[in-house]
């Protein structure tokens, strides 16, 4: 009996790190920048173009627009912080007359934030942005300038409201943004230079710019709502709106790219798993 | 209640300020002048900004482009002009720059200034042509060929629009091994792709060789250019034809024609032979009216590898035209002269 009671007793001490280990996984300590905030939104975008190495004339036109974003919390040392992550793609034609264009321009940022709470339902968040944006425009009826690339990226300032709702389990959430670039580098091809010199022959000289507020600016305004539905209030619909331009004057060339996509999605609450480990011990087979 | 209400509204609002601030029409009052004198003055000022050879045409023919403006803006009136019109008046306009490539398209049609090469003798006939090529010759890459005299190669090239690919070329000089000397036929080639006319002369050098510059404009000023940046040709990977090439020429060889008889010209075993080339060395690009109609300008000059211009034509080696004598005889005097250069480069190179 003696003998059987030490075996157990063994048994139980070689278990304690198993079931402790088990107990911080099932997690009655979530890990805060673990939770992720994820949402996809498509919708329709207005365009409107004027980029004087096409054209010295405006193009107006419509495409389809994907956003998707990620937030979540970071942790740097003690100090908490907002990170978050935003991708937008965006594809349409535009027209003057029978002249047209075909427009994509893919656009990727990273913000971080610091919070400001307000009060219980009010937070304002500010941070540095980094924007890392490609695309083009291409118009078919021109000759050897038929594509005007885009490809520049910006170090800015990221602000936001949010405000919140209480509503049955969760929040409507009201958010207003307004991103903006400061500094950066584009490319623009020289004046009347032709991409067949560029990368046909090579000459590279004068396409990268140093930019900054006097001869580029990007801004981007967005106000959307977070609508929790059903009546366990699962589902989080977003409906966006936002308002991006892109303007610069680099080698006596204008550009002004304007944009209003307005989207429909979903947010997703999601908690973030790191390492192979943790798959495996979460794995029920 | 009043909660819920605050919050549409707010989201109502915010929604109707992008659309208010992005209204269609404030915009193109601001930037668009749709109205015939608008769409005039468009024109002329594209064409003062971007153009690359008013310089170069003041000093040729003496053009004054103001002058130019007050002459045939008198003729267009917002009360009386119609499209149709303003469509006459700017394609005469644009006839004063005497460049084949500079075009006004609108629904009208294209205009085009074809005195670079009607003023001139053709000096080239698809029916005396036929009585060389026959029935029997081989086409590739749209290029037709076959032998002369058992000993001679005879290729007419028509047009650079298409690209080659090298197997192509690599195949078709293997097709012509045999032959002595190589007659390249490219009169009446309107030109196309540079690209397509630089593959093609890659198989005639064996050694990367300075063909030229290229230069564009930094500004809106007349005289506003970049320095001028080197283009090389390279050889070919495949085939290349180191025998004796005559390419002959006509007024009809413009824009990528001419930009190849500019590269040819510069290797040592290639004599040029014929009429004058029509030039067409700006490299054109292309810009929009108000009313949408579209317009396409030389842009960036090309120059030659001893750096002058080649926009008004690129004078043959060995000048020939058809005679009248022949011509009725049936005979194309250009292609005769080219097989005897043929057999004398031959027997030099024999001996």
């Amino acid at each position: 009996m003696n003998r059987i009671k030490t075996i157990i007793a063994l048994l139980a001490l070689l278990a304690t790190p198993i079931m402790s280990k088990a107990q911080f996984a099932n997690g009655d300590t979530i890990n805060p920048c673990h939770i992720k905030v994820s949402s996809s939104t498509y919708g329709t975008a207005s365009i409107c173009n004027y980029d004087t190495y096409l054209s010295d004339q405006d193009y107006y036109g419509s495409g389809l627009y994907y956003g998707h974003e990620n937030f979540r919390y970071a942790r740097t040392g003690t100090y908490m912080w907002k990170y978050r992550t935003d991708f937008n793609a965006l594809l349409g034609t535009a027209t003057c007359y029978d002249s047209y264009q075909y427009t994509l321009m893919l656009d990727r940022t990273w913000s971080g934030y610091h919070t400001f709470n307000k009060s219980k339902n009010c937070d304002i968040l500010v941070g540095p942005i980094i924007e890392v944006a490609g695309g083009a425009i291409y118009m078919p009826t021109n000759s050897n300038n038929p594509v005007s690339a885009k490809l520049r990226t910006s170090l800015g300032a990221s602000g936001m409201l949010l405000l919140r709702y209480p509503m049955r389990t969760k929040s409507l959430t009201i958010r207003f943004q307004f991103d903006l670039s400061l500094v950066g580098a584009a490319f623009s091809p020289e004046y009347g230079e032709s991409y067949y010199e560029i990368f046909g022959l090579g000459n590279y000289d004068n396409t990268i710019h140093f930019t900054h507020l006097g001869n580029s600016s990007s801004w981007k305004f967005t106000a959307a709502v977070d609508i929790p539905l059903g009546k366990k209030q699962k589902n989080v619909l977003r409906l966006s709106l936002s308002m991006k331009n892109y303007y610069s004057k680099i080698n006596e060339l204008e550009t002004s790219q304007w944009g209003t996509p307005l989207s429909l999605g979903f947010v997703k609450t999601l908690y973030k798993i790191k390492g192979k480990n943790h798959l495996k011990q979460y794995n029920p087979y | 209640m009043i909660k819920n209400i605050h919050i549409l509204a707010i989201i109502i609002a915010t929604m109707l300020l992008p659309c208010s601030c992005c209204d269609e029409k404030d915009i193109e009052d601001l930037f668009m002048e749709e109205t015939v004198e608008g769409c005039f003055d468009a024109l002329w000022n594209i064409i003062d900004r971007r153009y690359c050879f008013l310089g170069y045409a003041e000093e040729t023919f003496g053009l004054n482009w103001n002058a130019v403006y007050h002459k045939y803006r008198s003729r267009i009136d917002n009360e009386k002009s119609t499209n149709f019109d303003l469509f006459k008046v700017c394609g005469e306009m644009l006839g004063e720059l005497r460049d084949g490539h500079v075009n006004l398209t609108s629904p009208y049609g294209t205009t085009y200034n074809w005195d670079w090469r009607l003023d001139y003798p053709i000096n080239f006939s698809d029916s005396l042509q036929r009585n060389y090529l026959g029935k029997r010759f081989m086409l590739n890459s749209g290029i037709k060929y076959t032998t002369l005299r058992d000993k001679y190669a005879y290729a007419y090239l028509g047009s650079f629009d298409n690209g080659f690919g090298d197997g192509n070329l690599d195949a078709l000089l293997y097709t012509i091994s045999d032959c002595k000397a190589l007659i390249l036929d490219i009169r009446c080639n309107g030109g196309g792709m540079l690209t397509a006319a630089e593959t093609l002369a890659s198989h005639f050098t064996n050694e990367k060789i300075k063909i030229g510059s290229i230069m564009h404009k930094t500004g809106p000023g007349h005289d506003a250019f970049s320095s001028p940046e080197p283009m090389y040709l390279s050889p070919a990977d495949g085939a290349i034809w180191e025998r004796p090439v005559i390419v002959l020429t006509n007024r009809g060889v413009f824009s990528a024609a001419n930009h190849f008889v500019m590269m040819m010209r510069e290797l040592p075993h290639v004599v040029i032979m014929g009429d004058k080339t029509g030039g067409g060395s700006g490299l054109p690009m292309s810009n929009t009216l108000p009313n949408g109609w579209s317009v396409r300008f030389s842009a960036s000059p090309i120059l030659d590898a001893q750096g002058n211009h080649t926009e008004f034509g690129i004078e043959p080696d060995v000048k020939v035209s058809i005679t009248s004598e022949d011509w009725n005889r049936g005979v194309d005097t250009i292609i005769e002269e080219a097989l005897k250069l043929a057999e004398a480069l031959t027997k030099e190179k024999e001996e």
